[in-house]
């Protein structure tokens, strides 16, 4: 099971997001407007900088083994779109294209769930235009 | 713009102009950026771009540094062929991404705007770095940004 830190823990439960630990991962899913639903993981494996300790948090968008063929046709504009982003990106990791943003541990719960959020709801938006499924 | 939002937005340039001026680097300013050129060795530099610019979501609040890595237009089809590639270098990078801004592929990284220094110096650099490392490929060698 995956080791989550004390930081990141007080950050979950002060945030109120319920997750579920898995051997890598901390998983939850939101509720998003349109009856649509977005997963959101996060890595409780801390990268530092420094003295800089941030978390990855994640959100699907697609599946390359289903929707290569459109991630392909469309990866340009996601580097285009990475541009325009205040926060976040998207990349591609283990065979799936996500949505990522790192997250200091050292912020408050409220805007740790602000981060989450807003991965969810731009991972979903992009889930929807690639895909037209709601498949996370 | 409110009064207390443009002092502190200036107040926040300094920061940064002071960040750029104990590593030694100069910069001129290119319009919400502080532009400059770090020595990535073996006789290349590479320039980068300090957002002055504060985003924010939430309460959360980061600037962009990010760097040329080549003029989209030059290297167009090359670039569009190896975008998965792109997409997939980024996942694999604990620091920044590829992402396109203004007609150039550019290596960028956000840093949190109350990151300590040292965090500020290594997320350049590595943006920095990361930037040179892409040009060197898809251009085979040339050191234009």
């Amino acid at each position: 099971m995956a080791i989550v830190s004390d930081k990141l823990k007080k950050l979950l439960e002060g945030s109120g997001l319920e997750y579920q630990a898995s051997s890598y991962y901390l998983r939850g899913t939101l509720k998003l407007a349109g009856g649509r639903t977005q997963m959101w993981f996060i890595d409780p494996k801390t990268d530092s900088v420094g003295d800089y300790e941030d978390h990855d948090i994640l959100s699907p968008i697609a599946d390359l083994g289903t929707h290569r063929a459109k991630v392909e046709k469309k990866a340009f504009r996601l580097l285009e779109f990475n541009g325009k982003r205040r926060l976040g990106h998207v990349c591609v990791m283990g065979g799936m294209a996500l949505f990522k943003a790192d997250c200091s541990v050292d912020v408050s719960p409220e805007a740790f769930r602000s981060v989450v959020e807003e991965v969810c709801r731009v991972a979903d938006a992009l889930e929807n235009s690639l895909t037209e499924g709601d498949s996370f | 713009m409110s009064a207390e939002n443009d002092k502190s937005e200036k107040t926040f340039k300094r920061r940064l102009e002071g960040r750029l001026r104990s590593l030694g680097l100069s910069w001129v300013e290119a319009g919400n950026y502080l532009k400059g050129e770090l020595d990535t060795g073996e006789d290349r530099t590479q320039v980068f771009l300090v957002d002055t610019n504060i985003d924010q979501i939430g309460s959360y609040e980061d600037h962009d540094i990010l760097s040329p890595i080549c003029r989209v237009a030059d290297l167009e089809e090359r670039i569009k062929a190896v975008s998965v590639t792109l997409l997939e270098l980024t996942g694999n990078q604990k620091v920044g991404h590829v992402a396109v801004v203004n007609g150039f592929l550019v290596y960028k990284a956000d840093c949190r705007v109350d990151a300590p220094d040292d965090v500020f110096e290594v997320l350049l650099k590595t943006v920095c770095e990361t930037a040179d490392r892409l040009e060197k490929i898809l251009s085979e060698g040339l050191d234009q940004h």
